[in-house]
């Protein structure tokens, strides 16, 4: 990964061991806007009022602003930064579901993005029926599931309740098939925005262990979570965010110990941080 | 649009996943499956019959036998009013998964009105093997017009996907956009010759209003596509005729017009549909 709108310099140590021709991730000024306090039009103001005064138009907030990143095959990315940091919206934007306003998003490869397992489920289907209509979101072609289906069903441990609508689901199940199926498949680019607490401690040990292996062979992983342990036991390069900017960037344990300096000398329930368990991220 | 087709092919497997995860959801847990879509026309049908027909005895004699006359109307009216009203919670529905992977959103609506269609066509069948059984004196007694449905059905579905794909982004957009168009539903239904036909319209247009204000009455009403499809089906269906002329090419330029319309309403929306959901 290298800085390019990064407040801080980057440390030689800090470049990836990658050529530039193994760049997977290249992002150059991202900027992402929402609506801040937008109210959704009526038929009435779309008819009759196409021109709000200046005071009711809805101002631009930019959840992401001149952000550059460039990440080589092999780096776990972590990033960090405070809630409304801009974080989701970095994920949204390298998974390709978010469209930059500002700048451009270049990401080589299969992207595999965890984020909310099993949204979308319809209850009224089967399990089985519910991992077609989810791959076929995820972009897994229908005869690449006919091969995944057995293996799919065995991780999920739903044994018989495969076959029963999902409306008898609990969300532990819920979440374990959306795990399940989402991680079917090996991506180049794995994104996980706090996914790991999934189903019971069992369950999770598993998905830990799923994910593990999926990071060895993934090209380029990149992980958004509140624990700085997981983040510093994990990621070799890290992003801190705030206010939609890059704060910092560069090799993980110096990005994390400047965030966490940061967040104990802003609040002291940061001291806790320190002592969080990486098996709990 | 060539885009738009191209994405829609890449992610076929999706919209086929779709379209059978719809249907099957819509028929679990009901014995009659399918059936139930067509129940609701049937019992309209039924009701519009006994007070039309058999009440005010309004049936006319070209429009015998008429529940045969109403089914094909309400039919059509059906499949086009689920279509959009479908559309405009679609993308709502979906907030969770569009938010969690990327696929092109406009599946979503193209694939609501595939499910639609797969019932339309199976109320179409029913409609096409009544009307075998009851036939009325206006029957051409040719069956080879029945082959005119598959353009039919054509033109139909470009033209609901068009007004899906508009519908349903703005739908996010215009958060009172389901309630106002119930209202407009409601007035098309009555506007839309699925209880009469064109022609009484031009009868009673020229007796009120002159030679002159019928016919130019008649082409507005046409203006309306679920007018021009419900007389192009009664011609095929109830009276075994060719479609007219004007109606191919109305119904043609409505759904090129809608279909285009619909997808540049849809690309423009498209980028900030995930803003707004």
């Amino acid at each position: 990964m290298t800085a390019a709108s990064s407040s801080s310099s980057e440390p030689p140590g800090a470049d990836p061991p990658n050529s530039p021709g193994d760049t997977v991730l290249d992002a150059r000024g991202l900027g992402v806007w929402y609506r801040a306090g937008h109210q959704k039009q009526t038929v009435r103001s779309l008819l009759f009022n196409r021109k709000p005064a200046e005071s009711s138009r809805p101002k631009l907030k930019w959840a992401l602003r001149d952000v550059d990143l460039r990440c080589g095959s092999g780096q776990t990315l972590g990033i960090v930064g405070h809630n409304g940091a801009g974080k989701s919206t970095l994920c949204l934007a390298i998974a390709g579901i978010l469209e930059p306003d500002e700048g451009t998003v270049d990401v080589r490869g299969r992207v595999c993005p965890l984020l909310g397992l099993g949204t979308g489920f319809n209850k009224d289907l089967t399990g089985r029926e519910n991992i077609r209509t989810y791959a076929a979101f995820l972009g897994i072609k229908r005869r690449d599931l006919d091969a995944l289906m057995p293996g799919i069903i065995e991780f999920s441990e739903l044994g018989d309740a495969i076959d029963q609508p999902i409306r008898g689901y609990s969300s532990g199940m819920r979440a374990r098939l959306g795990f399940s199926v989402a991680t079917a498949v090996e991506p180049d680019v794995l994104i996980l925005d706090e996914v790991l607490a999934v189903g019971d401690a069992p369950f999770r040990a598993k998905c830990r262990a799923r994910l593990k292996e999926m990071m060895q062979r993934s090209r380029l992983i990149v992980i958004v979570s509140h624990s700085v342990a997981f983040l510093r036991s994990t990621c070799t390069h890290a992003v801190w965010l705030d206010q939609g900017r890059v704060r910092t960037q560069g090799e993980a344990s110096r990005v994390l110990d400047d965030y966490q300096a940061w967040v104990v000398s802003k609040s002291p329930a940061g001291e806790a941080m320190e002592f969080e368990d990486a098996e709990d991220a | 649009m060539r885009s738009t087709l191209t994405n829609l092919l890449k992610r076929r497997d999706l919209l086929a996943a779709l379209v059978s995860a719809e249907l099957r959801a819509s028929s679990a847990g009901m014995r009659l499956g399918s059936l139930w879509w067509v129940l609701d026309p049937i019992l309209m049908m039924l009701v519009y019959w006994l007070v039309l027909d058999v009440l005010l005895g309004r049936g006319r004699e070209a429009y015998q036998p008429f529940p045969v006359f109403l089914l094909v109307g309400l039919v059509v009216f059906k499949h086009v009013a689920s279509g959009i009203e479908r559309s405009i919670t679609v993308l709502r529905t979906k907030e969770a998964l569009i938010k969690a992977a990327a696929f092109p959103t406009m599946v979503l609506p193209v694939a609501a009105v595939l499910t639609g269609l797969v019932h339309f066509l199976f109320g179409l069948v029913i409609v096409v093997v009544v009307s075998l059984f009851w036939r009325g004196e206006q029957h051409s007694g040719s069956y080879a017009a029945l082959l005119q449905l598959v353009p039919l059905v054509a033109f139909q579905t470009m033209l609901v996907v068009g007004l899906a794909m508009a519908i349903s982004a703005i739908g996010v957009v215009v958060q009172d956009l389901r309630a106002v168009t119930t209202h407009v539903m409601r007035v098309a239904f009555w506007l839309s010759p699925c209880l009469y036909g064109l022609d009484l319209v031009r009868e009673v247009a020229e007796a009120r209003l002159g030679d002159a204000a019928g016919p130019v009455l008649a082409t507005y009403l046409a203006l309306n596509p679920i007018a021009v499809l419900n007389t192009a089906y009664r011609e095929a269906i109830f009276y075994g005729q060719g479609v007219p002329l004007w109606a191919w090419g109305t119904l043609a330029a409505q759904a090129g017009v809608c279909l285009l319309a619909g997808n540049a309403i849809y690309q423009h929306h498209d980028r900030r549909i995930i803003k707004f959901l």
